[in-house]
């Protein structure tokens, strides 16, 4: 574990717990896009670049954007002052829960845990397109696919309140 | 002792160079206008500006949904604008069957932009 | 070997730097002198021989002003947002080659190789200083602009990326530079040994070894051009500025030295850009001259690279400055109709056909 590990780990995880903490929406947001970017320092850490620059620039700064704009867009208030465990807060415990549970016994079986550690991955960005374009074209396509789905389901809803008027 | 060369080090002196070089002076005037400048505050000068004329409301409005739907759009095809890179880096090594597939999935996204233009998406109003 | 090496990078960077600020610096007195050339006046000539001085005076102006935040804003984003637009700009410069060697050292703060997706990645954070200043300053005018803007840039973000791929496509050659001798691909090879596909100096390579990329791009070109434009907020797509709408867009609310760090992250980042587009499609530090299209072998050779680099990408932002005092502002509509329904799927149509022209090439 070296310190940049370590630097980037509490930068990530602090921010991932403001984003549950804090009352304002916009902070949140902004917590996020520090998360998604410590992320993204920790992919480049380990020398996935692609990966790394790739997270910076959809997550940080599209997904990121987006939910920004969802929030400013959208009428503001002030923040409510109720606790901040609200109601629901055993609901989403149990949720937690159980999404952890699946992650763990699925990392802990993994047969990655047994093998030796692999030695420095420096895959060039040729070599993640002809893997990608040859061995994992299905996924590509399934990815496509999913895309051109997400874009008509999201630009439905978004629509919706439009056609009334 | 190894000397780290990485050159991310170097874009991370350049981030903090640039940061310094960003909030330097913001702290300088600060510290300038701290020390030096009388303060005279006031309601005019406090108020919100807009024109001369005095503000009505919350600045925070509803505005048109159609910002949403651009953002959407725009995350779609920045993920697709990330599997191009490879695909034209890798291009002069691939088969036929693979520059097909790309083709196709170049197409299926063309597909959501032609759907999107059609419902009106992409006109501003 | 090495603390030398760290040294000398260190040097690098300040000296990018310091370079940087000065171009941005005197390209606010150029855009006056230029502006009023233009509009039959005089433009800025008080301080120093032709107004020279004007930087210095403005500095001084913005440093001494009273440091006034209102009392309506949201403090610590209103402070910030000023730092944020200027980070990002400041940082694309890491990975432009400006030149070959001096010496043994590569002129290139951080010889990446994801080169162009690293730009990319920067440019997008651009976005929050803007929107943070919009919001942070609680006012309509700001709110307004910085939403507006913050849908531009990203609506010219995909066409600029989508714009370069076809760069990619036909750069990115296996049989790598060719062999004319005289030591040419020897000296390309060591120069590019250990970069990968994505890298810039690549391209300045294969620009080198084949001809500038404008003439086999020129549509990218185009494209890129017009989102640069769009990206930097300039005119003819300055609209989150337009004074007449918006009294000045999201930076209404500010004044003294944070407006002014607005405005030097505008000139940084249109500097940052002409970088890039003569990186991309200009050739980089290289000229068909014999002497000046390889790695330099020589100290003076070094220098005289940085030199050429320099004037091109001073031409280029000569363009763009002057390109602001000819055009007319675009209105809202056409500005994301044109982004939408004209540029992405030209963009999209370059590169299909780019990739079709390259695979029914003879020898492929």
């Amino acid at each position: 574990m070296s310190a940049t590990f370590v630097m980037l780990a509490v930068l990530t995880v602090v921010s991932a717990v403001a984003v549950m903490l804090l009352r304002n929406l916009v902070h949140c947001a902004l917590a996020l896009a520090v998360t998604f970017a410590g992320l993204a320092g920790i992919y480049l850490q380990l020398n996935a670049q692609f990966v790394g620059f790739a997270q910076l620039l959809v997550y940080v700064g599209a997904v990121a954007i987006l939910i920004v704009f969802a929030i400013l867009l959208t009428r503001g208030r002030e923040p409510p002052l109720q606790s901040v465990f609200s109601g629901s807060a055993i609901v989403g415990f149990g949720i937690a829960i159980v999404v952890f549970a699946v992650l763990a016994t699925m990392t802990l079986s993994s047969r990655a845990l047994g093998m030796e550690k692999p030695g420095e991955a420096n895959a060039s960005v040729a070599q993640i397109g002809e893997q990608l374009m040859t061995r994992y074209i299905l996924p590509l396509e399934v990815a496509g696919l999913l895309l051109t789905v997400a874009l008509i389901g999201a630009v439905i809803i978004a629509m919706r309140d439009k056609e009334p008027e | 002792m190894p000397v780290n060369t990485d050159p991310y080090l170097f874009v991370f002196l350049l981030l903090l160079g640039a940061v310094a070089f960003a909030l330097g002076p913001l702290a300088l005037a600060w510290v300038w206008s701290r020390c030096f400048s009388p303060r005279k505050p006031g309601a005019d000068k406090n108020a919100i500006y807009e024109c001369g004329l005095k503000s009505k409301g919350d600045a925070w409005v509803q505005f048109k949904a159609e910002y949403y739907l651009y953002a959407i759009i725009f995350l779609i095809f920045d993920v697709e604008a990330i599997f191009l890179l490879p695909f034209a880096v890798a291009f002069t090594g691939l088969p036929v069957g693979a520059f097909v597939a790309m083709v196709i999935f170049v197409l299926l996204l063309v597909e959501g932009l032609v759907w999107a233009w059609q419902k009106g998406v992409l006109t501003w109003k | 070997m090495t603390s030398q090496f760290i040294l000398f990078s260190l040097l690098k960077v300040l000296c990018v730097f310091s370079v940087l600020m000065f171009i941005v610096g005197n390209a606010v007195w150029v855009e006056r002198k230029v502006s009023a050339f233009i509009q039959d006046r005089r433009g800025p000539n008080r301080v120093g021989p032709f107004g020279l001085f004007q930087l210095i005076a403005d500095a001084i102006k913005g440093f001494l002003k009273e440091d006034f935040t209102p009392g309506h804003v949201r403090k610590a984003y209103y402070w910030l947002a000023p730092a944020i637009v200027m980070v990002p700009s400041l940082l694309t410069v890491a990975i432009i080659p400006f030149g070959s060697l001096l010496g043994s050292q590569k002129m290139v703060i951080a010889d990446l190789n994801v080169g162009i997706l690293y730009t990319f990645g920067i440019v997008s954070l651009a976005v929050y200083g803007i929107v943070l200043a919009g919001y942070a300053a609680r006012s309509k005018y700001p709110f307004l602009g910085s939403i507006r803007s913050s849908a531009q840039m990203i609506s010219y973000e995909i066409a600029m990326g989508m714009s370069v791929v076809p760069l990619f496509l036909i750069a990115c050659d296996p049989k790598g530079i060719r062999d004319l001798g005289n030591g040419w691909r020897e000296a390309w090879q060591t120069f590019l040994a250990g970069t990968s596909s994505l890298n810039l100096s690549r391209l300045v390579a294969w620009q080198a070894d084949h001809c500038w990329l404008i003439i086999y791009a020129p549509l990218s070109f185009g494209i890129f051009l017009a989102a640069m434009f769009a990206e930097t907020n300039r005119l003819p797509f300055d609209l989150p500025e337009s004074e007449q709408e918006l009294a000045g867009g999201y930076n209404v609310e500010y004044s003294s030295m944070k407006f002014m760090l607005f405005f030097m992250g505008e000139y940084a980042s249109m500097t940052v850009s002409a970088a890039l587009l003569t990186t991309l499609f200009l050739g980089g530090w290289t000229l068909p001259i014999p002497g000046l299209d390889r790695p330099a072998s020589t100290i003076p050779l070094g220098l005289l690279q940085i030199a050429v680099f320099l004037a091109k990408m001073l031409i280029v932002e000569f363009i763009i400055i002057w390109v602001r005092w000819m055009w007319p502002r675009f209105r809202y509509d056409q500005l994301m109709a044109l982004g939408w329904r004209r540029f992405i799927p030209l963009a999209l149509a370059n590169i299909l056909i780019t990739a079709v022209a390259l695979w029914i090439k003879p020898g492929h």
